[in-house]
Parts: structure tokens; sequence; C-alpha cells
């Protein structure tokens, strides 16, 4: 009897802790939407995935995996043209002086087909499942990483180039830039997603 | 006396299962705080390098969102056959230069002599690893094929074990698979047929599901506005002619992360809804679907699987008319730019129209009719569409 109460309540206390919450997902908007973005400048990028699996019973090493794979990326970097208003542009006969938006990634790509495997390095049991945590944990390192590839001054440098030679096309004889700077609450809520994303997934 | 000997063992029996059934349940509660059997996942340190740094002008001037279906056979059956051509080329190029170093290595004085059939057995083997180990599933089922094709046209009647055997010895004394290869080469059906009973074979055997989301941009390339042509009438229309809209990217990533935030909530770009590979072997008929599959599941199938995903999604944004948005966006966007350039309109400027090159206008026209992208749409489209 006690056995057959305490295998009832094991079993509730089961079923209770089995219903995980519900998982929260982005919303998608499937439509298409107006933008106005200057794309001036694209990154190709190389990384290298060293991605180790390890499974663990208790302390006790159970196998570990490896998946080796080259992977590249492409970054559009430019400016928002639809934050350009009409008190940032200054017209003085043939001089013009522009206060441009910030530079900003306009789009991200992480090709999964660039994804080239190194079949003879990478050993163990890898799951698809597995690959898709590794691309995720790579894509957030790219991201993370491209603070240090210098954006900001090579989009301003490229988009005041494209800029330049499109303005004098169209008869202006001086071309005077200024950018807004990348605001810091902007830098720290990305980094602050980049993280939130990582926490999301099953790290040692 | 019997009847209480099986009380009594039913009784202990009854306990036993009780007492193991009690303590898998209270390792499965135990387990969701302190996980016995974990699993994790890293990262080793690698640099990121820039390989290129290009300087372009595009105007993204229609942006979308969406979610798609998209399975191995969906990609299949959007496959250009340029694609399928190239494993051709590139699967002829390997096998000889197997055969060479492996002729060489196994009978080094006998390189000149013709190989009785236990040799070019041993040759076979070497050459089979090689396939077997370092290349990928498409191209040994293409190798198998080839190997059907050469036994077709010479008319051999063979048991199926030696066919192997005999293709190798053709390809070796006769060469007659390549001559096979580029006399039929000239038919773009032979490539269609081939593609046709190719597919076939993988998909009999493997199954591939995602749940993808990601983007397509469309926009205008802005380095070409000088070899447009500029005409403004009396209303104040300025007629941009020549300039024709581009798809400039469509990107299923890792993550999805939306233009607007926040995306802390990290939703995957490819989700697997289903993989399946049939045991033909052991089982026919019978599929294996869950964690054997996916580990045996080959690395390119899933790439490919992916991009061709990307294709699905264009079509998508296609249908949803994105040129139709680009178009109307970038003429309204080229507007207030020369309005805030000529804030007292001396220019007369009211209104942009942007008129496409006629070529355009007329794939545009095509693809509304069949707003499904076969391959040949695919291939007259190709030139705007800007995909890596």
């Amino acid at each position: 009897m006690k056995i057959r109460n305490a295998l009832f309540c094991l079993t509730l206390a089961g079923i209770l802790l089995g219903c995980s919450p519900s998982d929260p997902r982005g919303l998608i908007v499937s439509k298409v939407q107006a933008s106005a973005k200057l794309a001036t400048v694209e990154y190709v990028l190389n990384k290298y995935i060293f991605g180790l699996k390890k499974k663990k019973f208790l302390f006790v090493k159970l196998s570990d995996a490896n998946f080796i794979a080259q992977s590249e990326a492409r970054v559009k970097v430019g400016i928002d043209l639809s934050k350009l208003k009409p008190q940032d542009v200054e017209v003085n006969g043939k001089s013009i002086k522009l206060k441009l938006p910030p530079v900003e990634i306009l789009n991200f790509s992480y090709p999964p087909d660039k994804f080239e495997m190194d079949t003879v390095l990478s050993n163990g049991k890898i799951k698809i499942e597995d690959i898709e945590i590794f691309s995720r944990l790579a894509e957030v390192e790219i991201r993370r990483d491209l603070h240090f590839v210098d954006i900001e001054e090579t989009g301003q440098e490229k988009t005041r180039l494209f800029l330049s030679t499109l303005f004098k096309n169209m008869g202006f004889e001086e071309v005077l830039f200024e950018f807004e700077p990348i605001s810091l609450d902007e830098a720290k809520y990305f980094q602050e997603s980049l993280n939130s994303l990582r926490e999301s997934l099953p790290l040692p | 006396m019997f009847g209480k000997l099986t009380e009594f063992f039913a009784g202990q029996i009854g306990r036993i299962v009780g007492i193991v059934a009690l303590i898998l349940i209270g390792l499965f509660i135990l387990n969701r705080f302190v996980p016995f059997v974990n699993t994790s996942y890293s990262l080793g340190t690698s640099a990121l390098s820039i390989k290129e740094v290009k300087e372009i002008g595009e105007l993204m001037s229609a942006e979308f969102y969406g979610e798609i279906i998209h399975s191995l056979r969906e990609g299949f059956e959007s496959n250009s056959d340029e694609a399928f051509k190239n494993t051709f080329t590139s699967l002829k190029e390997k096998v000889p230069f197997f055969y060479q170093i492996h002729k060489n290595e196994l009978f080094p004085n006998k390189a000149n002599e013709r190989l009785n059939d236990k040799q070019i057995a041993r040759v076979w083997n070497e050459v089979y690893k090689y396939f077997k180990e370092y290349s990928d599933d498409r191209e040994k089922l293409v190798y198998l094929h080839l190997l059907r094709i050469s036994n077709k046209n010479r008319k051999l009647k063979k048991p199926k074990k030696d066919e192997e055997l005999q293709f190798f010895r053709a390809l070796m004394n006769e060469n007659i698979i390549w001559d096979s290869f580029i006399n039929n080469g000239g038919r773009d059906d032979f490539f269609r047929e081939e593609k046709d009973k190719f597919a076939a074979e993988i998909l009999n055997q493997i199954e591939i599901h995602y749940l993808c989301r990601g983007w397509v941009k469309a926009g205008y390339d802005l380095t070409t506005i000088a070899n447009t042509e500029l005409k403004a009438d009396t209303s104040g229309l300025l007629k941009i002619t020549g300039l024709d809209p581009y798809i400039l990217s469509a990107d299923i990533n890792p993550w999805f992360i939306p233009p607007q935030g926040p995306y802390t909530e990290g939703v995957p770009g490819f989700e697997l809804l289903k993989v399946a590979i049939k045991d033909k072997a052991r089982r026919p008929s019978v599929s294996i679907s869950g964690d054997r599959a996916k580990k045996e599941i080959p690395f390119r199938l899933i790439s490919r699987t992916k991009k061709t995903a990307r294709i699905e999604l264009i079509e998508e944004a296609l249908e949803r008319d994105i040129f139709g948005t680009a178009k109307s966006s970038a003429e309204e966007s080229l507007l207030q730019l020369i309005q805030m350039l000529d804030p007292e309109n001396k220019q007369g400027v009211k209104a942009i129209e942007i008129v496409h090159s006629e070529n355009f206008e007329l794939l545009l026209a095509k693809l509304k009719e069949s707003p499904k992208l076969d391959f040949k749409t695919l291939d007259e489209f190709q030139h705007y569409i800007r995909l890596e």
C-alpha cells in the first residue's frame, strides 16, 4: 500500500514537472515591407569552427565528438536613409553639407551552403542538431567579433566616397559629411542580446 | 499449497517491479535538477579573418521576412541542371586520378600490363574505399549510376555483384563511361533524365524537413545609375529608364534576428521537423527516424536542403511582389532625397518613375503567369538574383 501511494505521488510529481513552460518565439512578419537602406561596403569574412561536444554521466566522461568546418559570413554595412531628416541637409549653391545617420550593419548573411565540413578532422557522433548548435554558436561569435572589425570607420569612408561621386554627378562641387556616431545604448543592447542568445544554448 | 506459493511469488515480483519503477521515476525527477547525462557544446578559439572588402552601392528598398517548410525533395525539384552537370564533370576528373595512383601503388611492376579480374577487384576496392570515406553520397550515387549506363551500353548480362568490377574494367580498358557521358552530354534531356533517376534514388532513402525563417531583400544597384537615362516632363515627372531591381540578399541564418528588436528570445533560423533514413539493406520499407537517422544523414545533403530553402523563400517574396514594393519604395526614397537637396523645388520634380528594362518586364510577366521558380525561369532570372 505504501509503495502504491509513493508510486502515485512520484508519478504525479513527474507529470507536473514534465510540463515545460511555453517556448517563447519571436514574431515572424510574413509580408513585404518598404525600406530605404544604402549599403556601401560588403565584408566577406572567414571563420573556422572548432566545435566540441562533450557527453557526461554525472562527472564521468562518456564521449567527445569534434565538428570542424570552415564557414563564410557576408556583412553589408551602410546607412538607413529613412533616418535622414530635412534639417540634416544644408545646401549652399554648389556646396552641400550632410549630417548622416550612424553607420550600421544592414545585412548579415551566414549561408549554410558555405559551411565546408572537414571530414578528416571531424570525428565522433555528430547529429544534425549538433551542427545547428555549433552554427548558432559560431554566428553569435562572428556577430560579437564584428566589433573588432573596423566597421564604423570603413563604413563611413565608403559611404562618403559613394555619396560624393553621386552628388558630384548631380552638379555639386563641394560635398561635406558628418556622421552620427553609433549610440552606446544600441551597442550595449546588441551585446546583451548576444549574451542572451548564447545563454539559450547548452554551453559547459 | 500451490495457490499459496503462486501468491507469494506474484507478491514478490510485484514488489520488485514496484521498487524498480520507483527508482526509475525517482531518477527521472532528480534528472531535472541534477542531470545525470549532460551534453555540452563549446567552440574553440578561432580568428575572424577578413577575406575581402568590396565597395558596393545598393539601395535596399524592400524587405521580406518569412517562414517556410522546406524538404530535401523540394530542393531536388528546384535544382538546376547545371549543378548536376558539374557533379558529373568533377567525378570524371577524380576517378582516373585515383585509378592511376592505386594502379601504380598496387601493381608497380605491372603498370603497363592488362590486369586480370582479381587484380582489378583489388584496385576497385581501393577506389571504392575513397568514395566511401571521402566523397559525398551524391557523387557515390552518380558513380553507381554511371556503372549502370556502362552495363546498359555494353549490353552486359552479369550478376549484380559483378557490376562494379565490370564498370571498373570498362573504365580502365576502354574509357567507355566517359565516352558515353560525352556522347550524351550535348543533350539537355540526358541530364534531366539522369538527374530524375538520381534524385529518385536519394529521395527513396532519405527524408529531411526543415522549418526555415529568413529574409529576402530587394533593391537597386546605384553604381549603374550613370548608365540610366533621366527625362523630366512638363508635369514634373522624372523618369529614370534602364534601372532594374535585384534580389540583393536571401538569407536563412542559424539565428533568425528580425529587423526590430527584441531578439533576445533567439529564434532559430533552421528548425528540424523530420529526418528519416530507410534502412534498405536490413529492413526494406522500414524507415529509421530519430537519433540514428540524424547521425547518418550526409552533411552535404543537409547543406543542400538549406541552400535550396533560400530559393523557396525567394519564391515566397516574389509571390508577394517584392519587386513591386522595391520599385515604389525606391521612387519615394529618391524623391525625398531630391526634395531635401532642392527644398525650394527649383528643378520642379514632383514625382519619380523608375522604368525597368524590357527584358526584366518580360521575365516578370512570365513569373506572374507561373509563380513557382522552375529551373528554366530561375536560370533566366539568375541575372536579377545576386546570391553568392
